[in-house]
């Protein structure tokens, strides 16, 4: 494959390879890769969004000195991005296939905790929760892009199925927020429970009287929700389009098992339920989250590259007890994320020294995420599906303590099938055009860069000519791609 | 611009558009976010009825449904993904059906359906099951359908079912055959949505049967209602009233009254509250009495004795377990605790009702600290509908105060006072919080924080009548709880909840308001006297253009 994008160098690109003494390396690794028949097919199909609590602890992840555009180092120590550099834990760098992005703003018009919303949406948080369907959704569902997946999306998430703005990533029609999935097993049978076909004639009637005994119930729950829609007016209907879209989905499932576009060779081991007894938080299932949340990456990981669906968010969440093995306090919360005392890199700007011994933490915790991040790009690697893979990774915050949703470390993961150029790290415009460099959203003064430009990025990368999403107050908050991811 | 919609209004909101064709959707009235959730809309209100619309059940009212129509015990609801809040109520208009919770409505009803199957000499009985199965199923549609969907069904209705049952006996059983109809019928939308339709903007008799026994039951309507209903009595105020007394007096309604007020206050999610167990040893220990007293205490005040909202806030008793009074009333542990006809008094400490039970007091709280800001918060946006701004809307950049082992929390806040940005707001806010801070994170009294000593005093100057001097929250509770301003702020969330809704309807809730003026004194802070209010107005029965 010869995407034209790969052989295309700008100047700009060539001048800066010269100037920093990686004179050939990065040309000759692009190079290389453009020539060789790549084994994974590299069109862009798959987007799958991660949410990880807590921002960052900037001063362990921004651009540092010595750093340029292209060639950046992850390895000093204790980076939280170092993950994605960690040949001897994952097998290989993954530096290639990530795009670092300083200086996004969620504007969520909320407290930061009720901020997550914000992200697939890029609508304010209004009355509790965004105002329009997130960007997963529009694509699987009303693009139709997730259509010919036995499943059209999923939403996966550890410890809280609540459907808060604050902890929810997709959004239906209107902002309604979906539920998450929290038992890896419950993901498990939603994405592999119809994947097994036996092989036996008594067996084989069985299913086919069950499927068509399922099918019935189907198309008279549709009918019956067809002969009810009509009656409503269009903001109501809205509930039944989306029932619809649900019974859609079910339909799917029971059609399943037979769907040729499902490449597995076999469904994949079953979680191993023994290493979660319990799965919610506030309710002793914090020392599980570790095991459920790469339960629910390899679960994803095989999902995505086996054709189940191609759509998926996942719900972080972070070790809060006693006894963590990260050895911070039990209350990730209020005595990491609380404490963070920043930099003017991590403060939005503001000057200040901050108090370098509340970095180390919260950096710490990051780095833990990160690594979840890094151990799903392995297995989508390993399954020849990270190269048609765009992960989008975000925080709801950017300084934690400050519940600030300026500055949100916002990465960019996978191949993205060619569609953007990865392994970089950029840094956008400071938020403020003034002489002090710190200001926030509504003021004249701001002129951040709000992730709705992200989202239109990514849309147009799958294929959909929008050139602006989400809800703002101001147009040019939700109008235009971003130039610098390509 | 949809109508209806929460508050997406207002000049110069853009809403996902496919190409920025700069259709600025933002007509309508400006919808100023209001703290408290969301701004007025526009739907119906003109007329000051409620918008017609559907609502799907609730997972407790599911469970209910079920066994009042199958006879069969569903825990299913419970374990559905949780209800989605408004306004932290689940009686409301965001619950949808999405593709999660489909797949386990799906698992669900097929397990109730054979869970019939027992049962279905009573549900469906059939003397010749063999070859007389389609008769009998045409016999038990034509009378369970109709409970099912809680009115009257049309023959087509009826017709569809048939040819489910038809395939699903096929090549099986009459008994197989019924089951799948009952799976259909249970993820059915006549039996998952409550509809508010009606006809000619009034509902339909039908409808007010549903509504008034998913309101004071919290399941579906029961035979009496349904007979009056058929006999077109409910139209009329008198008998509504006289159907919402008798539900009242039901075991069933205890539980939606308790239901309403803890998600009034929030103090639901203390089964959702943890705590840093090296702060709060005793808290995950005391958590599920904390709950259990929080139920038997709003189910005694506002059910069994008929108590008013003000009764609430100021008992000097509590039905708390033994553990937990021991905490309240500072005794050592297996101190002797004594009761009267269960409840153990609390005249010998400051704390009363509501606002000095652990549950509110930890759920407004931190996992490792107090949190007055909450606390304050949540007393004027819930108990006075007092508009507090979030911080965000007003561009202030929120800097929590960091701990200090040398300064009680008050201390810490200090700022909020001395920096007049702050002070604007928070001069309203932290006089009330801080009147909370004798009682820990977990609702224990304490006299010192960081061997200083707690300072509990407020002086308020809102504007509220209760604006005043208080040596701490016991003292602010007593005046609050007689206030004009949470009768009226009660009456608002009750009808919140009644009608289901989240925003502020602004013409149905004034509308309503003025009923409850109309009320004798005395009965206005009953909750469930609101409610039978509320059934027997016009407001319950009409509705205006979606």
């Amino acid at each position: 494959m010869t995407s034209s994008h790969r052989m295309r160098f700008s100047r700009r690109q060539l001048l800066q390879a010269g100037l920093y003494g990686a004179v050939s390396l990065p040309l000759v690794r692009a190079l290389s890769g453009a020539s060789i028949a790549r084994a994974q097919d590299a069109t862009l199909k798959n987007f799958i969004c991660i949410y990880h609590p807590h921002g960052i602890a900037a001063e362990f992840w921004a651009l540092r000195p010595g750093d340029t555009e292209t060639s950046f180092n992850l390895s000093y120590e204790n980076c939280s991005l170092q993950p994605f550099d960690d040949a001897a834990t994952y097998g290989k760098s993954f530096k290639d296939k990530l795009l670092i992005i300083e200086g996004i703003d969620h504007l969520s018009n909320a407290n930061g905790h009720d901020s997550a919303g914000t992200i697939l949406t890029g609508s304010r948080i209004d009355g509790r929760k965004p105002q329009n369907a997130s960007l997963d959704q529009v694509l699987a569902v009303d693009k139709g892009l997730g259509s010919s997946t036995p499943v059209t999306s999923v939403s996966l998430g550890v410890g809280n199925d609540a459907t808060d703005s604050g902890v929810t990533l997709s959004y239906g029609p209107g902002g309604a927020p979906l539920p998450k999935i929290i038992d890896p097993l419950q993901a498990f049978d939603l994405l592999f429970g119809n994947l097994s076909v036996s092989g036996d004639p008594a067996s084989q009637a069985a299913a086919d009287h069950k499927r068509k005994v399922g099918q019935s119930i189907l198309d008279f729950i549709r009918g019956e929700v067809s002969v009810l829609k009509p009656r409503l007016g269009s903001s109501e209907q809205q509930k039944l389009d989306q029932h619809l879209t649900s019974l859609r989905e079910l339909e799917k499932q029971l059609q399943g098992g037979t769907s040729a576009a499902v490449s597995c060779m076999g469904a994949p081991a079953k979680p191993d339920a023994s290493k979660f007894p319990k799965l919610k938080q506030y309710n002793g299932g914090e020392p599980y989250f570790d095991a459920i949340t790469d339960a629910q990456i390899d679960i994803l990981a095989n999902a995505v590259a086996c054709g189940v669906t191609r759509f998926a968010t996942l719900f972080m969440n972070d070790l809060s007890y006693m006894g963590n093995p990260l050895g911070l306090p039990p209350d990730n919360h209020a005595n990491v994320a609380h404490t963070y005392n920043a930099s003017p890199v991590g403060n939005n700007g503001r000057p200040g020294d901050g108090d370098p011994n509340t970095w180390l933490p919260l950096a710490k915790f990051n780095r833990y995420s990160y690594q979840k991040v890094a151990r799903l790009m392995q297995k989508l690697d390993q399954l020849g599906a990270l190269d048609n893979t765009l992960i989008y990774v975000a925080s709801d915050m950017g300084n934690p303590s400050l519940h600030s949703t300026q500055n949100v470390p916002t990465l960019l993961c996978g191949g993205a099938g060619g569609k953007f150029r990865m392994g970089r790290r950029v840094r956008l415009g400071q938020d403020c055009n003034d002489m002090s460099p710190w200001c926030a959203p509504g003021d004249g003064k701001f002129v951040g860069v709000s992730n709705n430009h992200l989202l239109v990025s990514i849309a147009q990368a799958f294929g959909v000519q929008v050139d602006s999403f989400g809800t703002q107050a101001e147009m040019k908050h939700t109008t235009g791609a971003m130039s610098e991811l390509s | 611009m949809p109508v209806g919609a929460s508050a997406a209004g207002g000049p110069g909101l853009v809403p996902w558009a496919g190409n920025a064709s700069g259709s600025a959707a933002g007509s309508g009235a400006a919808a100023p976010v209001a703290a408290n959730g969301g701004g007025p809309t526009a739907a119906g209100s003109a007329s000051g009825a409620l918008p017609a619309r559907i609502r799907r059940l609730t997972n407790a009212e599911f469970d209910a449904s079920v066994k009042a129509l199958l006879g069969v015990e569903s825990k299913f609801g419970a374990s559905f993904t949780p209800d989605t809040r408004q306004t932290g109520f689940t009686r409301n208009d965001a619950q949808r059906v999405d593709p999660v919770f489909m797949t386990q409505l799906d698992a669900a009803a097929k397990q109730l359906a054979q869970a019939a199957k027992d049962r279905l000499s009573q549900l469906a009985p059939c003397n010749d099951p063999n070859t007389g199965g389609e008769a009998c199923a045409r016999t038990f549609l034509a009378s369970f359908v109709p409970r099912a969907y809680r009115r009257p069904a049309e023959p087509r209705e009826l017709d569809a079912l048939l040819a489910v049952y038809k395939i699903g006996a096929e090549g099986a059983s009459y008994a197989d055959g019924l089951a799948v109809v009952i799976q259909a019928l249970l993820e059915s939308p006549g039996f998952l949505y409550v509809t508010e339709l009606g006809a000619a903007g009034r509902l339909t008799d039908h409808e007010i049967a549903s509504a008034l026994a998913y309101l004071l039951s919290g399941g579906p309507p029961d035979n009496e209602l349904l007979m009056a209903a058929k006999a077109g009595q409910l139209q009329l105020p008198e008998v509504r009233k006289m159907h919402a007394v008798r539900l009242l007096a039901q075991p069933a309604a205890a539980a939606q009254l308790t239901r309403m007020v803890q998600e009034w206050l929030g103090i639901d999610r203390i089964s959702d509250t943890a705590k840093d167990s090296k702060v709060y040893p005793d808290f995950e220990g005391l958590r599920p009495a904390m709950q259990k007293e929080a139920d038997a205490f709003v189910s005694e005040v506002v059910w069994k004795r008929k108590g008013s909202v003000s009764d609430l806030f100021t008992a000097d008793w509590t039905p708390a377990e033994d553990a937990l009074a021991r905490m309240y009333l500072n005794l050592q542990p297996n101190a002797q605790v004594t009761r009267n006809d269960g409840k153990v008094s609390l005249s010998g400490v400051r704390r009363r009702g509501l606002l000095g039970q652990a549950a509110f007091l930890s759920v407004y709280a931190h996992a490792h600290e107090t949190a007055p800001v909450l606390r304050g918060v949540t007393v004027l946006r819930k108990l006075a509908c007092f508009n507090v701004p979030a911080p965000t809307s007003l561009n202030v950049n929120i800097v929590p105060p960091v701990q200090d082992p040398q300064k009680t929390t008050r201390e810490r806040f200090a700022i909020h006072s001395k920096d007049a940005a702050c002070a604007a707001c928070h001069k309203n806010i932290d006089p009330i919080g801080f009147s909370f801070e004798w009682l820990d994170g977990m609702g224990r009294e304490r006299a010192m924080e960081n061997n200083r000593p707690i300072d509990s005093s407020a002086q308020l100057q809102a504007g509220l009548s209760f604006d005043g001097s208080y040596a701490d929250s016991g003292a602010l509770s007593a005046q609050l709880a007689g206030s004009p301003e949470l009768a009226s702020c009660f009456a608002r969330h009750v009808f919140r909840n009644a009608a289901a809704r989240n925003t502020e309807n602004e013409g149905a809730e004034a509308a309503f308001l003025k009923q409850v003026e109309a009320m004798p004194a005395s009965e206005r802070g009953k909750p469930g006297e609101l409610l039978a209010t509320f059934v027997a107005s016009d407001l319950f029965v009409t509705r205006g253009a979606q």
